[in-house]
């Protein structure tokens, strides 16, 4: 059932994410060859069209930036959408009453939302890139971005040679640090969501906007009590080998976000899979 | 458009009565299949367990029979249907005579409006 | 045989009011149910509980004798009183859907009665009518052979010709493994079609009886009682 919500989850959100991803890359495309065309026209044309060029250059520059740096914004308002819509609108009379469980509905919303962000995020990606081999107005800044580019990945290869098994070690707790507060982070929205929805009857989302305050406080909070507790403990503890700047500390302090982050996941999944099951009120 | 019924009966025995009348006039002639109660619930909106009641109450009034093969049938016997339709009558006639009374008509009044009516009428 | 719908002491409260108040009820399979109230009486209330989308506050309800849940919604075929479909997805897309999820759904049946109201399936939902939505919603929850049905006030919003086909759409579907439980106001319309029927008042089960026991007892159709026990 789960591969079954999966499929007609993607092609709803396919019908508005696709094009946002590629939107922002059409955006970058077509920026970039004005700009290499803006480039070419300033060495051959008169001063007019120079200036007007130039403009016009900077006015889709400053654009196509606001445009894609909120691609990330208007992807995660269009997945959290997409979550209130099937869920707490009269959609909400069709969702749950699919004979699915309750927790294959939220799995299902967690994996998609993943699954759409990377592909937006890989676009922004893709586009920035774009913007940064091709579009930069001049030359020698293309020689630096790119300099710069050869360098980073030049640094990392002696860090792996280097640091080898720890270094992949850490590369893949970075990945896990970044899939379990990504998991964390939208499962909080959706409860936020969810509360808000439950707790009013109207101006829903108001209350889902204030709800989610609400729980990230509440998660600070623990975050600081938690902090306050550990961390001295952590650095007094004189049994420990500590030398900050290794990468095995580094990778020792990372193992900490990641349970946490892990923990809120399953607790935000719990609380979420209890209200849908037993507090839902569809009107 | 459904069958009408009548608020005071239970249709049951309403679409008996209506189905007695089809076979009396012959509309449904002897030895005929009767529909479905499948066909008559669709064509009357009825619930079909009701349509079954009725085709239970015609059993009982042995106007219609049900054949070795599951099919009803209305039954062959003349007699029968005679007295069914007797019975019609003499209950049409009750009611129209217990109106004609209240309305204040004589006997021989109310006979010539028959005479007239059968013979000029619809 | 368990019954298809049976609720026991069942109580459904929202902060102090009581939406359902202590209902028992069973009911069996092969039989057309009205259930009959006012508005605010409760009717929805008991629908939701019985698809699944509500949780009793106290007591019990069973479907087919299990607990409202993931299988309970497989035999429960449910048509709530507003449109529910995504507007983004054609008629097509949405027979997908329902036959990807129901193993009971009856596709050909589905598409037959789309053809016979001329309704295109290759429109997106959102472009159609609301009676034709609401057409299409009772030709998805009819095409399932589900063991229980639920319609919330199928003949409310339409207009008389639809209505007729409706009714003989719910007649003609009649299986005796199944039990249809209808909620509406158009008394005098569903009477004929009902065997039983439920009269809900504030939240309790003042009634249940046969139409035919009704007309048997009090000499009045079910529309002239339900106007007399539920004067105003």
């Amino acid at each position: 059932m789960l591969g079954k919500l999966l499929k007609y989850e993607n092609k709803t959100l396919s019908k508005t994410l696709f094009p946002l991803g590629i939107g922002v890359l059409l955006i970058a495309l077509f920026s970039s060859l004005i700009m290499k065309l803006n480039l070419y026209l300033q060495d051959q044309a008169n001063e007019f069209v120079s200036k007007l060029m130039g403009t016009t250059t900077v006015v889709l520059l400053v654009f196509s930036f606001l445009a894609i740096f909120s691609a990330a914004f208007i992807a995660v308002f269009l997945i959290l959408q997409r979550y209130y819509k099937s869920f707490f609108t009269d959609e909400g009379y069709l969702t749950f009453t699919l004979p699915v469980k309750t927790h294959e509905l939220i799995f299902t919303k967690l994996i998609s939302s993943l699954l759409w962000s990377l592909f937006v995020t890989i676009c922004v990606m893709i586009a920035v890139a774009l913007f940064a081999l091709f579009g930069t107005t001049q030359a020698l800044l293309n020689q630096e971005v790119a300099n710069g580019a050869r360098l980073l990945l030049k640094e990392l290869g002696n860090f792996f040679t280097v640091y080898k098994g720890t270094a992949v070690f850490l590369a893949f707790e970075f990945l896990l640090v970044g899939i379990t507060s990504f998991c964390m982070q939208f499962l909080m929205f959706e409860l936020a969501i969810t509360l808000g929805s439950i707790v009013a009857k109207k101006h829903k989302i108001l209350a889902s906007i204030g709800m989610y305050f609400v729980v990230n406080f509440a998660c600070q909070s623990i975050n600081s009590i938690l902090t306050i507790f550990t961390l001295p403990a952590l650095l007094l503890n004189e049994s420990m080998q500590f030398q900050p700047d290794e990468p095995q500390t580094v990778a020792l302090f990372l193992i900490l976000p990641v349970i946490l982050y892990a923990i809120y996941t399953v607790v935000f999944f719990l609380i979420n899979r209890y209200l849908l099951k037993n507090k839902l009120n569809l009107d | 458009m459904g069958w009408m019924f009548e608020s005071n009966l239970p249709i049951y025995l309403q679409i008996a009565k209506r189905l007695e009348r089809e076979i009396v006039s012959g509309k449904i002639e002897r030895g005929q299949p009767i529909k479905s109660v499948r066909d008559l619930a669709s064509e009357a909106a009825v619930n079909p367990n009701t349509v079954q009641r009725a085709m239970q109450e015609l059993e009982n009034r042995h106007l219609v029979t049900v054949q070795r093969g599951g099919g009803r049938f209305v039954t062959e016997d003349e007699e029968t249907i005679k007295a069914a339709g007797k019975r019609l009558a003499e209950e049409g006639i009750h009611t129209f005579a217990a109106t004609m009374k209240h309305l204040g008509f004589s006997k021989e009044e109310t006979l010539q409006l028959i005479e007239e009516e059968w013979n000029y009428g619809v | 045989m368990a019954y298809n719908l049976e609720c026991t002491a069942l109580t459904k409260s929202f902060g102090t009011i009581r939406a359902l108040d202590n209902v028992n009820l069973q009911l069996e399979k092969g039989k057309i149910i009205g259930l009959l109230g006012p508005n605010g009486s409760g009717k929805t209330t008991l629908l939701k509980a019985a698809a699944g989308l509500l949780t009793p506050t106290t007591g019990q309800i069973l479907i087919g004798g299990h607990q409202p849940g993931e299988e309970t919604k497989a035999m429960v075929s449910y048509l709530p009183d507003r449109n529910y479909l995504n507007n983004s997805m054609k008629v097509s897309e949405t027979l997908d859907l329902f036959e990807d999820f129901y193993t009971d759904f009856d596709r050909a049946k589905a598409e037959a009665m789309l053809d016979s109201l001329h309704i295109d399936r290759s429109q997106k939902y959102k472009s159609l009518s609301k009676g034709t939505k609401e057409k299409v919603q009772l030709v998805l929850v009819m095409a399932r052979r589900a063991r229980l049905y639920l319609l919330d006030e199928p003949i409310g919003g339409v207009d008389p010709a639809t209505r007729d086909y409706i009714l003989n759409t719910i007649v003609s579907n009649y299986a005796e493994d199944a039990t249809v439980v209808i909620s509406t106001h158009l008394i005098t319309d569903i009477e004929p079609v009902l065997d039983e029927v439920l009269f809900l008042k504030y939240g309790q089960l003042v009634l249940h009886s046969t139409a035919d026991q009704i007309r048997e007892e009090h000499g009045k159709s079910v529309d002239e009682y339900f106007r007399e026990v539920f004067r105003c």
